[in-house]
């Protein structure tokens, strides 16, 4: 369907040229535009004289700016008789029209492409030529706290859905004249704006150009969030882990950036795409930056240790109670062995569906209206907590584990979803072969994370290929007058002077 | 060729699945094992199943035995625990067996009846304890000590904490293998006896001295020591000194201990053998109101401790010597330092150990009086 379309578009190139009469012109916009009904088509007169038109859409413009700004001073400036006939169009745009942002287009498809981000077109008789004025001005939701990123130190503001707001957020981080925003048009029929975000002298040239190739080369007919964008770009598409890195916070993206990273922002998302992604990205927020160093590392190791036992927990606790009993303590296997006396199935059945009872619950719990929410929410910790324990049909040593592993599984927000597949798949493999398929399969999870490469830089870097002076940020967060250099991978770089660590001056108490 | 794999993977998967499997509730987990020799010439073992529905389950309080005791008959200890699938509803689980109790009898014949099948089959743990019984091991087995708790939990940790008196070796199955198969002449393992069948009283010191896999007699708790002391095991202690000047005794705490072995080769040529004996410890015990206070005047009582150690290590050598059994080992000693004499030596080694001289050093240290310096 949409092919067509772009053929058709093509073939429509020729003859797109705009025509000298309003009353011509305004019957092809019409017939483009298919009468649409929020599309406004507002005829008048100039000096009582010429006639001329404007085209907007309604509720994409700002109608303040519409009436004082442009068909008010239309309207009025010319006395009967008084025109200036031979340059109308240079005195309207020199005289006329209050507005910063004009620009001249000659073709219907131009006009088109304005009016629909919300510009309105001016046409007037006579004239070959439409003049387009910016008045975008429709309903945006205000800055607001990310709800998927709160910190309790640090800036509370997160993108918004319009991408000039989101621009200027990143822009106000850093004032660096580097900071380079390059504009893209992806999407046959959406026609969203793309934009790659980069300071010039940090992000390496060969990535800038690769990203923005690969996008330029996307062909689809809408992209309504930067999830479009990651899964039609990113490296390894049949793998469990996302090798974009993504936030909804413009000081995460400003880190970022000044690490050479380039970050992709998409109109209509508030999610905003950071390229290239390591694997320990996962691992780091922003406040572990804001706050003081030792509490943090402390903290960034629980998340290591929490991903491993979300991804581990259910299966251990498989391979231990159905293969490996010889190696539980005695009377810890004496209190499991009490606790599963006589419930109906077997352990690996039990944890089976308790895992998959919690991400139902989870689920529902999620998409339902808050309200309804919490009566899920109520109903899971009864069914999944109590319930089944009273009833006889699960152990409650079972509940622990699976009550662990759901808490640490969100330790790690961004690696839940590859956190999820691979604790299935190793919970599968422990049910068959023990701590041998769990052996086994870790291996295997290394192996791959090994070979992904995140937009030509290696994605465990720098665990894997190890980078020793990298490391100040992997499983500690070392203080921040250590960091003197920025991530290896990403080009090198001083970021600090020499000596920044504080210095008291001798007679300072 | 992917889709091959896949499809291997998921075969591999989906029918060799569960292999091997136990569910908790089926194993009937074995925390003790007793065994002996039946009146026929059998073998005869028993075996402390816990019950955990009565253990694991606190708020029920109370309901039922904590644990289940059956015995069972075989010409071999494997037949005998085989045997036991018709008495027990579920399979005995060996991997928690605490303790392994040989009786007397058996070990009077010969405990490798015991102890290959337990080291040749890969469930039961190496590090369970491998001890002998005064009189039946079963009695042991049986008998119900603690307040409603697992008798053979218990005397597992009766014999891990042994390390507070030093009075018995910790016998534990693996190193039972080790000097087997180093071929020690002889090997020591820990004695448990039942003191009042009545009251379940239960003592774990002193030791039984094997040849070959037999019993050939036991050690009393002094001699258990001077065993401990020349392997360099005790942990910790008491020695009991009788107080020269003043009458009564002093006892001291053994705080720490290192003991080094060596043979020496005499003047005379004679091998010998050397042992230094370096204790550290401290008061723990006055008769009388003395007050000890200058650490000058303790050279007296040190010398009195180094009597004290060196009479313990002493009454084992004696004991050695007169079994003519080498349990000692000082001839693998012997063989790490002079693997030349020791070749020559060998073959006449029953004969010349009980003549081999053995000089015993001790180097006492008391480093504190306690926490008085008089107590009336």
């Amino acid at each position: 369907m949409w092919r067509a379309k772009k053929k058709k578009e093509e073939e429509n190139k020729k003859e797109d040229s705009l025509l000298s009469t309003v009353s011509k012109n305004l019957e092809v916009l019409k017939e483009k535009l298919h009468n649409s009904s929020d599309c406004v088509f507002r005829e008048f007169v100039i000096g009582d004289k010429v006639n001329a038109a404007m085209v907007y859409i309604d509720g994409l413009t700002d109608k303040k700016v519409i009436h004082d700004d442009v068909i008010r001073p239309l309207m009025f400036s010319y006395a009967a008789g008084e025109l200036p006939r031979k340059s109308l169009l240079q005195h309207i745009e020199d005289g006329l029209l209050i507005a910063s942002d004009i620009k001249e287009v000659n073709t219907f498809n131009d006009i088109l492409g304005s009016i629909l981000l919300g510009d309105a077109a001016v046409i007037v008789d006579g004239e070959k030529v439409a003049i387009i004025v910016s008045s975008k001005g429709f309903p945006i939701r205000s800055v607001t706290e990310p709800q998927t990123e709160s910190v309790i130190r640090g800036p509370r503001e997160g993108f918004t859905e319009a991408i000039r707001i989101n621009t200027a957020l990143l822009r106000r981080k850093i004032h660096d004249p580097d900071l380079v925003f390059e504009n893209l048009e992806v999407g046959v029929r959406t026609k969203t704006s793309v934009v790659i975000a980069y300071v010039k002298d940090l992000a390496k040239e060969e990535t800038v150009n690769e990203v923005r190739r690969r996008i330029k080369s996307i062909d689809i007919d809408g992209i309504l969030d930067s999830g479009y964008i990651e899964q039609l770009i990113e490296d390894n598409p049949f793998s469990p882990f996302a090798t974009t890195g993504y936030s909804e916070k413009p000081d995460v993206i400003a880190g970022r950036i000044l690490e050479g990273r380039l970050a992709v922002f998409v109109d209509g998302s508030p999610i905003v795409l950071t390229i290239p992604m390591l694997f320990i990205e996962n691992f780091q927020t922003a406040e572990d930056y804001y706050s003081r160093p030792f509490f943090i590392s402390f903290v960034r190791l629980l998340r290591y240790l929490g991903f491993f036992i979300s991804i581990i927990a259910p299966a251990f606790y498989v391979a231990l109670t159905s293969f490996h009993q010889e190696l539980l303590p005695t009377p810890l296997l004496i209190s499991i062995a009490a606790a599963s006396e006589g419930t109906p199935f077997p352990a690996v059945v039990e944890v089976g569906v308790m895992e998959v009872l919690f991400e139902i619950l989870r689920e529902a719990g999620l998409r339902m209206p808050r309200a309804i929410g919490q009566a899920v929410s109520i109903v899971g910790a009864l069914v999944i907590g109590q319930a089944t324990v009273s009833a006889g049909l699960v152990g409650e040593p079972l509940i622990i584990v699976i009550a662990i592993t759901a808490i640490t599984a969100f330790l790690v927000p961004t690696l839940y979803e590859a956190g999820t597949l691979l604790r299935i798949g190793f919970y599968l493999l422990a049910a068959t072969f023990g701590l041998i398929g769990i052996g086994v399969g870790f291996l295997v999870v290394l192996v791959h994370l090994s070979s992904l490469h995140s937009y030509g830089v290696p994605f465990m870097s720098p665990i894997m290929p190890l980078e020793a002076d990298s490391f100040q940020d992997v499983l500690i967060r070392s203080p921040l007058w250590t960091m003197k250099r920025r991530p290896r991978v990403f080009g090198d770089g001083i970021r600090q002077g020499e000596n920044q660590k504080p210095v008291k001056e001798r007679d300072m108490q | 060729m992917k889709q091959r794999l896949l499809l291997g993977l998921l075969l591999i998967i989906f029918f060799t699945g569960c292999y091997d499997r136990r569910e908790l509730d089926d194993l009937a987990i074995v925390v003790g094992l007793g065994v002996d020799l039946a009146d026929d010439g059998d073998i005869l073992a028993t075996v402390e199943i816990v019950n955990p529905q009565v253990l694991g389950n606190k708020s029920a309080g109370g309901g039922g035995e904590p644990v289940w005791v059956i015995e069972s008959k075989g010409q071999t200890l494997f037949e005998a625990i085989r045997r036991m699938i018709h008495q027990s509803p579920n399979k005995l689980f060996f991997s928690h067996n605490q303790i392994i109790v040989i009786g007397e009898e058996l070990a009077n014949k010969d405990i490798f009846l015991v102890t290959d099948f337990l080291l040749r089959v890969e469930e039961p743990r190496e590090d369970a304890y491998l001890i002998v019984a005064e009189g039946k091991a079963g009695d042991i087995i049986r008998a119900k000590i603690g307040i409603g708790s697992v008798p053979a939990l218990a005397i597992e940790k009766m014999i891990s904490s042994n390390w507070a008196t030093s009075q018995a070796p910790m016998s534990q199955l693996i190193a039972f293998a080790k000097q087997t198969v180093a071929k020690a002449p002889g090997v020591v393992l820990g004695r448990i006896a039942l003191r009042s069948e009545k009251e379940a009283e239960i003592s774990f010191n002193g030791a039984a001295v094997l040849k070959r896999n037999k019993l050939v007699d036991w050690l009393t708790e002094t001699e258990a020591r001077g065993y401990l002391w020349i392997k360099d095991q005790v942990k910790g202690g008491t020695v009991v000194v009788k107080d020269t000047k003043y009458g009564g005794n002093i006892s001291y705490e053994i705080a720490r201990e290192k003991t080094v072995c060596r043979p020496k080769i005499l003047q005379n040529g004679q091998m010998s053998i050397e042992i230094d004996i370096a204790v550290t410890s401290r008061f723990a015990g006055l008769t009388d109101s003395r007050e000890i206070e200058n650490p000058t005047a303790w050279s007296e009582y040190v010398l009195d401790l180094e009597e004290g150690v060196k009479r313990e290590v002493r009454s084992v050598i004696d004991k050695a010597q007169t079994l003519q059994l080498d349990f000692l080992d000082f001839g693998a000693l012997i063989k790490q330092y002079y693997p030349q004499i020791w070749q020559k030596k060998e073959s006449n080694w029953d004969k010349e150990f009980p003549m081999l001289p053995v000089a015993i050093k001790v180097k006492a240290q008391i480093n504190s009086v306690g926490m008085v310096k008089r107590s009336r």
